[in-house]
């Protein structure tokens, strides 16, 4: 392979993997102006690019209310991928499922989520059978990898949303209404499976 | 600067490449494929060769001595250290992920790889640069 290859080779990829994954979603990229895709362009285009910082405003957090299978959804102003930052299943005893690049997926206590500026939890209108299950097979994540752009298709990379997601899909229920190509926390919210339960916000 | 164009490509290739779960693998192989390539058709002195591939990994070196030395704890971003480690590290992060899921000190395996990646890919940049000696070594050699 000469020295025009091998530079040409990744180039040309990304362009044609790029042309794949757009028309694979073609009708929801066209149709769908929800999308976390647009959701991202939109705030790349106010220069807001991370997940968001800020400081936590004191106040009482009804964590007694949670129940295992419970969706927590923490966030921070300037967020560029919505309004929540992060995403977290509760597992009931002030566990929760999450996922961060340091950690991986992992099991944290309940506690931090005091220190967002955004709070909600959401719960999921399913059996608590099924919630069993979803907690079940959540548990069986912890230590997988972390990649902040995952896809949802793909078994070897997780973020904090996405590992949610995958848990409730495996039992039936597809709590990504977009049917996006990746999710955010703010997917959760708008499922049509889910009731929010306690809100907090500025 | 072409190992620069093929780290930057490769990066947003093997992340589209997870779309379709396996390729991202293949192209993490391709990504190794050609860094060995790219370090073996050029006839760079030990030290030049050393030097290239240092300036090539030198992001991720400064990004995991920050870590490593809680640097980046100094700055308001030290969480995005971490994660600009990952991003610049997506062309092996696929195999990666084949290793078992270990977790040590509260970390997963992973996270310790991202601080070996760098040195292991600047050694892997090195190692043509010394097989080619070996085999320059044997065409001239007068006993043979």
């Amino acid at each position: 392979m000469n020295d025009k290859s091998r530079i040409i080779i990744f180039p040309v990829l990304v362009l044609l993997l790029l042309l794949l994954v757009i028309l694979q979603n073609w009708q929801m990229l066209t149709n769908n102006k929800n999308s976390v895709v647009y959701t991202y362009l939109r705030s790349f285009a106010s220069g807001e690019i991370g997940s968001g910082y800020g400081s936590a405003t004191a106040g009482d957090i009804p964590f007694s209310i949670l129940e295992p299978g419970d969706i927590l959804l923490g966030g921070w102003p300037n967020c560029a991928y919505g309004k929540y930052s992060h995403a977290g299943l509760y597992l009931g005893e002030g566990e929760v499922l999450e996922a961060y690049v340091d950690y991986g997926v992992c099991i944290q206590p309940l506690g931090h989520y005091e220190n967002y500026t955004e709070l909600c939890f959401i719960r999921a209108n399913v059996s608590n059978e099924l919630k069993t299950k979803v907690i079940a097979a959540a548990r069986s994540y912890a230590g997988e990898t972390f990649y902040p752009v995952a896809f949802k298709q793909n078994d070897r990379f997780y973020n904090c949303s996405n590992i949610i997601w995958k848990a409730y899909q495996e039992q039936g229920i597809n709590l990504d209404i977009n049917n996006d190509i990746w999710i955010a926390p703010e997917s959760f919210r708008n499922s049509p499976y889910v009731s929010v339960i306690f809100e907090k916000g500025m | 600067m072409r190992l620069y164009v093929i780290q930057l490509t490769a990066i947003l290739a093997v992340w589209l490449g997870m779309y379709y779960p396996g390729l991202d693998i293949v192209l993490a192989l391709l990504y190794l494929l050609i860094i060995w390539w790219e370090a073996s058709y050029k006839n760079l002195s030990l030290f030049l060769q050393c030097l290239v591939g240092l300036a090539w990994q030198l992001p991720a070196l400064y990004l995991s001595l920050s870590i490593i030395m809680g640097l980046d704890q100094a700055t308001d971003f030290s969480y995005y250290f971490v994660f600009m480690l990952q991003l610049w590290h997506t062309p092996v992060m696929p195999l990666a992920t084949l290793m078992p899921n270990l977790i040590r000190l509260d970390k997963p395996f992973y996270y310790y790889e991202l601080f070996v990646f760098a040195p292991l890919l600047w050694t892997i940049y090195l190692l043509p640069w010394f097989r080619r000696k070996k085999l320059l070594q044997k065409k001239f050699n007068p006993l043979a």
